[in-house]
């Protein structure tokens, strides 16, 4: 049955050339921009190195000292110390590995021995950091738990940074300067794109080099939770992510510092997947942010997502049921014969349903070249640093699913229409 | 024969609903490009009302912990000045080319909060930025004593707060009953108003921000907050290599902070390549839809005129001239297009009336519409020029053979 339908579809889609490239030239734009972007989506969201463990990922950005009066200015949020780390992450239940590292790579100027100017990001990182996250390394390793406890000048940097120094020659066992230190390269990684925030720098070096990193003798009160550090937290099984959750959650909430000033009544602090961190920084500031209660960002974010590309779909849908109503006629006299034959209504929506989604697809496949095309493009100019925007089986499976979603959206109201007519008057208009 | 256009419409009205949908969306969509490419177009055309060239920025990253970093801050200005190349230095919030300039709010006498955008800098900025001063006088020592309470504004908001009057020397208000209960009510005791002792031409953040009420609040080296982002003016000719005897001078001040060397110019082309690879992916996503909607259009009116041949014919037949078939194929499709486009500007009205677009100026606002429904009815006469002449090719014996 479907395979006759598809005959059919493909007889129709051959019968007026015209218009089957208009409504293919709709559908495959539409599909190009929807799959360029899904693309973008999954740059910036799915699990690529050294991101690679997503699903057992959380991450501690930093922690919400809340205030009295409610209100956007109510809570003021700092990152971790050392001592926040060793109290409040590390004893949970669950977790594989703990690592705190800069989460903001900061950029640095410095002069190479030609007196050109090199501007890098550069991020101090502990050693966990380098078994959590899983970098390509081109050359060398990351350093080690005795690096760091040692305080060794070491380095690693990434491979457009080695090509800018030492011109893609072999760079471990070299050393470059970084305010006035000398530090040792022992590894290079590939290019991480800018985009992924937390992991990317051009240069990771050991906290332990810079005294401002390492521990502070503690004061007690309030000071000793500050530190320039977040944490990524790596959970022996992704299904125990909720329970980490609820347990680091569950661990600040007996702090408060009533004597602080202004007091702090409420210290609070969440352990987010990379979607959730991402969701929650997009919205800070935008959305009163005071009650980041765990779901609400992520969700907000999906929504606004799935709504740009409703709100997208809409003038090329309705423009694809204008051009499907418009070509009822054409198919007058068949739908006049299978009707009097005996065929339902419901046949005959069915029929033309997959009909439109033969041509959604067939747009899909068309856009997925055309957006490899775009990409290419895009990945060529250098629009963003290292990004590099690829064509993967999960952007497929979406555009796809849209594809699809768009075939039905497009094709209900025009199926109904010709399924409804009548077979008599049907007949009765023959072709030219 | 407009009264017979709109019964012609009404007849075909189910047809004609989606058509007007489709047109709607269109037109939307051709509204929201043009006022936003007008209102950049507007911005950029502006003048910026500092000078960028032979100006560095330098980032300062160093920890809190120390207690004496406005000290330091201080010394570093110091150290600076005593730079031949360098003829002006000052801290400042928030830099140029990319940054939002949101850090001072002002606020009317009946408490309201006044749009308006605001930058923390320390003297040396109106040298370093080249800003004209048109009336008053840049910061300077003697307003130490007014503790971090001296502004320059810009002429924009010096005539929404003053009108014709000169301000300089004027109070603005820097509280609302509000602020005056959060937390930060222990620092209002100090002053609940800002003095105001010049004001610039204008002063906008980069090439396509648009011309806001602006105020530069003064900060003084003594004070307890001393912005971390440095700019420098240079004597001009310096070369850049004058950059890595500038980053030891730095570090020989603080050996533990870590400073970047940025030319304001390489902040401005990242900055124009952004906005730039915005407009561009936007307008060309918006072309792509407004070719497909003209092609589908013009699609949708063929295949009607293939459906309507009897009608053709007979009114052909009934000695209809064939410009008036023509005409009454664009007419049918003109009257959908207005009463679309009737319903748009309904909606599109409410945004200004409700201020929810306040940065764009109304002018611009109208002209981005204006232009949008001059676009629209000049792409629909074309889509419906095709069609329209076939109709007018329908030969009479032949149409009403027809059936």
């Amino acid at each position: 049955m479907l395979k006759n339908y598809i005959k059919i579809a493909f007889k129709v889609l051959l019968r007026r050339k015209f218009f089957t490239f208009i409504s293919l030239f709709g559908i495959s734009f539409t599909m190009i921009v929807l799959i360029v972007a899904t693309s973008f989506y999954d740059h910036l969201f799915g699990p690529f190195p050294p991101e690679i463990k997503l699903d057992r990922t959380l991450y501690v950005f930093d922690l919400l000292y809340r205030y009295p009066q409610g209100g956007m200015d109510s809570a003021d949020s700092e990152n971790l110390s050392h001592y926040a780390v060793e109290r409040f992450i590390r004893p949970l239940e669950g977790i594989e590995q703990v690592s705190i590292f800069q989460a903001f790579a900061h950029s640095h100027t410095h002069y190479n021995d030609q007196g050109d100017k090199v501007d890098s990001y550069l991020k101090y990182v502990d050693a966990a950091f380098w078994e959590i996250m899983e970098f390509n390394f081109v050359e060398g390793a990351g350093f080690t738990q005795r690096d760091v406890a040692d305080a060794q000048q070491v380095t690693v940097i990434n491979a457009a940074t080695r090509h800018r120094l030492f011109g893609d020659e072999p760079a471990v066992g070299r050393t470059l300067k970084v305010n006035r230190q000398e530090l040792r390269v022992i590894g290079v990684v590939d290019n991480v794109s800018r985009l992924r925030v937390l992991a990317q720098a051009d240069i990771w070096v050991p906290y332990s080099i810079d005294a401002r990193f390492r521990a502070q003798p503690l004061r007690g009160g309030q000071q000793d939770m500050h530190g320039p550090f977040s944490a990524v937290i790596l959970a022996t099984r992704s299904s125990d992510l909720l329970s980490i959750k609820a347990d680091f959650r569950q661990g600040l909430s007996t702090l408060r510092y009533p004597y602080a000033r202004p007091p702090i009544i409420a210290v609070d602090g969440y352990a987010e997947t990379l979607f959730e961190n991402m969701s929650a920084s997009l919205f800070h500031g935008l959305v009163d942010d005071t009650e980041r209660e765990g779901e609400r960002f992520p969700l907000l974010l999906s929504g606004v997502i799935m709504g740009c590309a409703l709100v997208f779909m809409l003038l090329p849908a309705v423009n694809l049921v204008n051009i499907n109503l418009s070509r009822i006629m054409e198919r007058s006299s068949e739908i006049g014969v299978r009707k009097a034959f005996g065929a339902s209504s419901q046949t005959l929506v069915g029929q033309f349903i997959v009909e439109n989604i033969m041509l959604t697809l067939l747009g899909g496949v068309i856009g997925f070249i055309g957006a490899l095309g775009v990409l290419q493009f895009v990945n060529s100019i250098d629009l963003i640093p290292y990004a590099q925007f690829q064509l993967n089986l999960r952007v497929f499976l979406y555009g796809m699913l849209m594809a699809l979603f768009f075939g039905v959206f497009s094709g209900v109201y025009p199926a109904w229409r010709m399924s409804r007519l009548h077979p008599v008057a049907a007949l009765q208009r023959r072709k030219k | 024969m407009i009264k017979h256009l709109f019964k012609m419409v009404w007849n075909r009205k189910r047809a004609n609903f989606l058509i007007g949908v489709e047109l709607f969306l269109s037109f939307l969509v051709l509204c929201a490009v043009l006022t936003v490419c007008t209102y950049f177009l507007d911005n950029y055309r502006r003048p910026l009302g500092f000078s960028y060239d032979d100006v560095w920025h330098i980032e300062i990253a160093h920890s809190t912990t120390r207690g004496d970093e406005e000290q330091l801050k201080s010394q570093i200005l110091l150290t600076l000045s005593t730079l031949d190349e360098i003829e002006a230095a000052a801290y400042v919030a928030e830099v140029p080319f990319g940054d939002d300039f949101d850090g001072v709010s002002i606020f009317s006498d009946d408490g309201k909060r006044i749009l308006n955008r605001g930058n923390w800098v320390t003297d040396g900025l109106g040298k370093v930025l080249d800003l004209e001063i048109v009336d008053g006088r840049w910061f300077n020592r003697e307003d130490e004593g007014l503790k971090g309470d001296a502004v320059v504004i810009n002429e924009e908001l010096a005539k929404l707060l003053f009108g014709l009057e000169s301000p300089v020397g004027k109070d603005i208000r820097r509280w609302n009953a509000e602020l005056l209960e959060s937390r930060f009510a222990g620092d209002l005791a100090k002053a609940t108003t800002y003095k105001v002792v010049g004001v610039v031409a204008d002063f906008r953040g980069d090439d396509f921000a648009p011309s806001t009420p602006f105020v530069f609040r003064r900060v003084g080296l003594g004070d307890d907050y001393v912005p971390s982002d440095l700019l420098v003016r240079l004597r001009p000719g310096t070369k850049a290599v004058f950059g890595e005897k500038l980053l030891a001078r730095l570090q020989s001040v603080v050996q533990d902070w870590r400073f970047s060397i940025t030319p304001l110019s390489d902040h401005r082309t990242t900055n124009f390549k952004l906005y730039l690879s915005f407009i561009t992916i936007g307008g060309f996503v918006a072309g792509l839809l407004i070719v497909m909607v003209s092609l589908g259009m013009m699609g949708v009116l063929w295949q009607n005129v293939t459906q309507r041949i009897n009608e053709i014919g007979l009114r052909r037949a009934l000695g209809g001239a064939t410009r008036y078939i023509a005409a009454q194929f664009l007419g049918e499709l003109l009257v959908v297009t207005t009463i679309s486009v009737v319903f748009a500007l309904a909606i599109i009205v409410q945004f200004p009336l409700n201020d929810a677009i306040e940065f764009v100026h109304r002018e611009i606002y109208l002209g981005g519409i204006f232009a949008a429904i001059l676009l629209m009815y000049l792409l629909v006469t074309i889509c419906a020029l095709y069609p329209s002449w076939l109709a007018s090719r329908v030969q009479p014996a032949e149409a009403l053979h027809h059936e």
